[in-house]
């Protein structure tokens, strides 16, 4: 269990990051967001709606994956979002569904 | 605690597009605002936030591990009695958690007040963890912010450290409903986390996670998916068609179902019942009578709200402060009215993240209202002194 008591607040500037034996290596800030950021590249994506494209739209399941049904017939799919997509629309501007 | 007003750096919008921190303004209206910034010293992080967030993570874990013992009280926290057993075991077998966090009114006197606990699916985690690190960093270079200025903001380190430590193997996937660029925002940054600790991640749309024949399961291509951030909160999975095959998959979820506990403000009065008086926590009790007013100086809030939606507040004064919403279809609770502090014409919320069970740093949000929601501005903080 945690114990506050066993983890003293970093007074060093904690924008530090260190590797291997201490040494400071750059800006923490730079090596999780400007090396990179949240910018997405195409690798690895799997979305049959072309992704997010803002704006807090939602999509109906039915038809999203009709492009890979011949995966198989077998899978089903659509059977997570019902119950965040019929409370979209509220709460914001974001068009987030946990945003908050 | 005071709020500084400051000169926003030129070409930051340039600098948030770079990072692909796309969702920086909304319809028009500022999310990320850098016109000033909080500043806090050691000692009010250390006291009055880091330590009582460690305290209140232990005390709701304590509390998950007595309700997954009582049927009643896990309906008392309006768990389908059909997911029981999926809630009880994923606690009993430890099924790892990685994040979450408290929101306190908190004005840099006293013991910071718990207004509630994002525990299943908190975004606001990318600016938070990176995007304000970049604006600290960037002053301090400019001179505009002292060398040895700093942050309650672990939250990068430590995320890479919690899914270094995750169990299991193969492909980590993220997964959030399509449409929203902040909650896209979200999992694209906690992706990134994990690949730094070496784990291979994919995307995928929660609306295209598959379920095969198995009861496994898988992608846009038939593959089976091992592991599975959800963006998505467990009061709706369990409603949803998908749901009811959670218990016979072999997909480890993240956050795990125990969390659906934790998530649910029906906690709150059970913490005011277990812990009655701590200093961190507000007077909270089961809302017996939803239709009647809100008495003055209290606080009506459903179970399952977000975003501030169905907050209605009556201060001591007597002022009605409202929020429609769709969450009108489970319990409320009554928690004491503790007033977020306002700092010129901006009320401030202070969100405490936890990251495994430590403590991870902090992210400032501002409304013109008493409620905070999802369109409430971000504004960076400083430790100082």
């Amino acid at each position: 269990m945690a114990n506050s008591a066993d983890r003293r607040y970093r007074a060093q500037p904690l924008y530090a990051y260190r590797e291997g034996a201490g040494q400071r290596n750059g800006l923490l800030g730079q090596r999780y967001g400007t090396a990179g950021g949240i910018q997405r590249s195409n690798k690895d994506e799997q979305s049959s709606s072309g992704g997010a494209s803002g704006g807090g739209g939602s999509y109906g399941a039915s038809g999203r994956s009709a492009s890979r049904s011949a995966v198989s017939a077998s899978i089903s799919r659509g059977g997570f979002g019902s119950q965040a997509t019929a409370r979209s629309g509220w709460g914001g501007k974001s068009g987030s569904f946990f945003g908050g | 605690m005071r709020k500084v007003a400051l000169a926003e750096r030129p070409g930051w919008r340039k600098t948030a597009q770079q990072e692909g921190f796309a969702f920086h303004t909304l319809d028009g209206e500022r999310y990320w605002d850098e016109r000033g910034y909080y500043q806090f010293s050691q000692a009010q992080v250390e006291r009055d936030l880091q330590a009582p967030t460690e305290t209140l993570h232990a005390m709701c874990l304590e509390a998950v591990g007595r309700i997954v013992d009582s049927e009643a009280l896990m309906a008392r926290l309006a768990i389908p009695p059909a997911f029981f057993d999926l809630v009880r075991q994923s606690w009993l077998a430890r099924q790892p958690h990685l994040y979450g966090r408290f929101d306190f009114s908190y004005d840099g006197h006293g013991p910071a007040k718990l207004i509630e606990a994002n525990y299943d699916t908190p975004t606001s985690l990318y600016e938070a963890a990176a995007f304000q690190l970049i604006w600290l960093e960037e002053q301090i270079l400019r001179g505009v912010l002292p060398a040895q200025a700093s942050q309650f903001n672990t939250l990068a380190e430590d995320l890479v450290q919690a899914f270094a430590a995750q169990p299991g193997q193969g492909t980590f996937y993220f997964s959030t409903i399509s449409g929203s660029v902040e909650d896209r925002g979200t999992t694209d940054f906690l992706r990134k986390m994990a690949a730094h600790a070496g784990i291979h991640t994919r995307h995928i749309d929660l609306e295209d996670i598959g379920l095969n024949g198995e009861g496994r399961f898988v992608d846009l291509e038939g593959r089976p998916i091992p592991r599975l951030f959800k963006l998505h909160a467990w009061e709706h999975i369990f409603h949803e068609d998908f749901g009811r095959a959670i218990s016979g998959c072999d997909t480890q979820f993240v956050e795990p179902p125990w969390k659906a506990l934790i998530s649910n403000k029906g906690i709150l009065p059970l913490l005011w019942e277990w812990y009655p008086g701590h200093p961190n926590l507000l007077p909270a009790f089961v809302d017996d009578n939803p239709s009647r007013p809100v008495p003055r100086g209290w606080v009506r809030k459903p179970y399952f709200s977000r975003e501030g939606a169905n907050v209605d507040i009556r201060t001591g004064a007597g002022q009605r402060v409202f929020e429609d919403g769709p969450y009108d279809d489970a319990p409320y609770i009554l928690q004491g009215f503790a007033p977020l502090p306002r700092f010129g014409d901006s009320y401030t919320l202070i969100g405490s993240w936890v990251v495994g069970d430590k403590a991870a740093g902090m992210g400032i949000r501002e409304d013109d209202s008493l409620i905070t929601k999802d369109s409430s501005r971000f504004v960076p903080h400083v430790v100082l002194g």
